[in-house]
């Protein structure tokens, strides 16, 4: 169980992030929504220790997570960051083999190395294997750090992974692909919290969404519960409908077109 | 399978540096001033591993190994492994394959003091004897390796955590300042203090006796064994520190480690083997090129080609005008920047990525 008390973010005396509460279980699928700049980011960057909260604490399955040591951290705790830039021309196998590096010595084992290759077969990667990282496209990475941080915590039975726009590349089949791989495993039991711009795509795959805005948490609910007009264009400031898959009972949101935009300047 | 721990590939690799290492190690014991046939060297080889031999050690062969050639051909190892594991880790912290050991400050720091010591050595020579000021040059080099790289990492503290972009940004400017200071006591120095100051600044393997080798060896030895330590930790720069430290790493703590590790190993060298340039960017580049990025690789492999290539520029720079020799540094940058262009022009689309 992942809990949120009361986080509070402060860089610089600008808030990013003001009181914000909230309680995750295990087998849920999490999105957090917003606009640019919202704090979505830096409410993920709190949840995986890479910054410590103001004020307020975190606690991971009954633990603070100030209280877990980095190794034992990175054991159970996977973070997809929103940008990816590998340095040196590693292949797309070493890249996903990092992600075993918590939990190997010098040598990687049996095990890790057949890990590796249930990841990258899952994220449709194995073909690129040998390939070096920087060939790839901007999809192709993602499918590979996806890989990584998926081989990071393959065999735990409870597991946080937090994904920063893990699809904003890929096209369209494996944007729903890799939002499957979340829902499935969320359904071994893990904790998946993401931070997605397509609405609808959270829409249907997860258990709850968050609004976000101006760094507070402004609806907490399922997708039916806070999708509606009202909050779209509180949050995101425009004009939507909201419709309702009479067979799957998904929430849509159709945004509006907007038909002209005014122009600054003398253009 | 191309997973499994390092490839069959970067084994061989290993023998393969491991077996030409050996050749031109040989080859530098022969040849020199004195041309020492091959049988020779193998009878001093024999001699010194306990085998016993049924021809007779030449003395004055053995003699000029035993005082020469050794030492030089010892430290050329050394200075090499140090030069090219060091400058494989740096370029691995700093996510930036045009790093060198240089670009902190070490080579520039040294400079400085060498040339001061140097240019000022009648105040020291004329009280402390010519032998202590040889030690004093070599032990201000390192002195002043290792304030340069203090200051360019003190400056990039932010918030107690190096700043990698700071650190370059520093180390250039270190490095000027120390150039220009170096320069400075150039021009107020002599004919003689001018060419001594030139020829430290180009690199020599000159001063190889045995007692270079033991002053030298705890701290090349240090960094031999502490960098492939954390080849692991130096993958996971690659991704970024964030990365790394989602990966339950502490790339702060790591980065010091390196660049202590590394500055102690080169400032070591620096101060009995003067700059010796290209060797710390060059040597894990092609390292790379054949045999792929991975540190547990890179690391080891760049120290055996760096001891190789030392070895080599060493024998033409002391073979080429015998009895007479040309700097080091300035063979392995006339070997190097062709190579170096070489891989410039055939990678530029990455480097301009």
């Amino acid at each position: 169980m992942l809990i949120a008390e009361n986080l509070t973010y402060t860089v610089k005396k600008h808030t990013i992030l003001k009181g914000i509460n909230f309680v995750i279980h295990p087998g849920e699928v999490v999105a957090l929504l917003g606009a640019n700049g919202a704090g979505k980011s830096s409410l993920l960057k709190l949840l995986s220790a890479e910054q410590v909260p103001s004020e307020g604490q975190i606690s991971l399955f009954g633990t603070h997570l100030k209280s877990y040591t980095a190794i034992s951290l990175a054991k159970m705790r996977a973070t997809m960051a929103q940008h990816h830039q590998v340095s040196t021309d590693f292949t797309v196998a070493e890249v996903v083999m990092m992600g075993r590096y918590p939990h190997y010595n010098n040598q990687p084992q049996p095990n890790d190395i057949a890990t590796v290759q249930e990841t990258m077969l899952l994220c449709g990667i194995d073909h690129l294997a040998e390939r070096s990282i920087l060939s790839l496209s901007g999809g192709e990475s993602q499918r590979v750090h996806l890989a990584r941080v998926l081989a990071q915590l393959w065999g735990q039975p409870r597991a946080i992974l937090l994904l920063d726009e893990p699809i904003s590349a890929m096209d369209i089949k494996f944007q729903h692909h890799t939002l499957a791989i979340a829902r499935t495993l969320a359904e071994k039991g893990w904790i998946i919290v993401a931070v997605l711009h397509d609405i609808n795509l959270a829409a249907q795959y997860a258990d709850r969404l968050l609004l976000m805005k101006n760094g507070r948490k402004l609806m907490d609910g399922t997708p039916s519960e806070v999708l509606n007009s009202r909050n779209i264009y509180t949050i995101f400031g425009i004009d939507a409908e909201i419709v309702v898959n009479p067979k799957t009972l998904h929430t849509y949101i159709v945004p509006k077109a907007l038909s002209s935009v005014a122009l600054p300047g003398t253009l | 399978m191309l997973l499994n721990n390092l490839l069959l590939k970067n084994k061989l690799i290993f023998v393969g540096l491991a077996l030409v290492l050996c050749v031109v190690s040989l080859l530098s014991l022969s040849f020199g001033a004195l041309n020492i046939p091959l049988k020779q060297v193998a009878l001093n080889l024999a001699h010194h591993l306990g085998v016993s031999t049924t021809e007779p050690v030449d003395e004055l062969y053995s003699g000029v190994m035993d005082l020469v050639r050794w030492p030089r051909t010892l430290l050329g190892i050394l200075v090499g492994a140090a030069l090219g594991m060091s400058g494989a880790a740096i370029q691995a912290i700093f996510r930036n394959p045009l790093a060198e050991p240089g670009l902190i400050g070490i080579s520039a720091g040294a400079s400085l003091m060498a040339a001061t010591i140097i240019a000022f050595e009648f105040v020291f020579f004329s009280t402390l004897g010519s032998l202590f000021g040889h030690y004093l040059l070599a032990a201000g080099a390192f002195l002043g390796a290792g304030i340069a790289t203090l200051l360019v990492y003190r400056i990039s503290l932010h918030h107690g955590k190096p700043h990698i972009g700071t650190m370059i940004l520093a180390g250039v400017a270190i490095n000027a300042l120390a150039g220009s200071l170096t320069g400075l006591i150039s021009f107020a120095s002599d004919e003689q203090q001018l060419r001594s100051i030139t020829f430290w600044m180009l690199g020599s393997l000159g001063n190889a006796s045995w007692y270079t080798i033991w002053t030298i060896l705890p701290f090349v030895a240090l960094a031999l064994v502490g960098l492939p330590l954390l080849a692991k930790a130096l993958n996971s720069f690659s991704l970024g520190e964030q990365e790394a430290q989602q990966l339950g790493q502490n790339p702060q703590q790591n980065k010091l480690r390196v660049i202590v590790l590394a500055t102690l190993a080169v400032g070591a060298t620096v101060s009995v083997a003067g700059i010796i340039g290209f060797v710390g960017l060059l040597v894990p580049h092609a390292v790379r090129m054949v045999g792929g990025s991975d540190n547990r690789y890179v690391l080891p492999a760049s120290a055996l080609l760096g001891s190789i290539i030392l070895t080599v520029a060493d024998l033409i720079a002391r073979t080429i005008v015998a009895p007479s020799e040309i700097p080091i540094g300035v063979v392995t940058a006339l070997l190097g920047t062709p190579l170096f262009l070489f891989i410039l022009i055939r990678d530029k689309k990455k480097f301009a990525a």
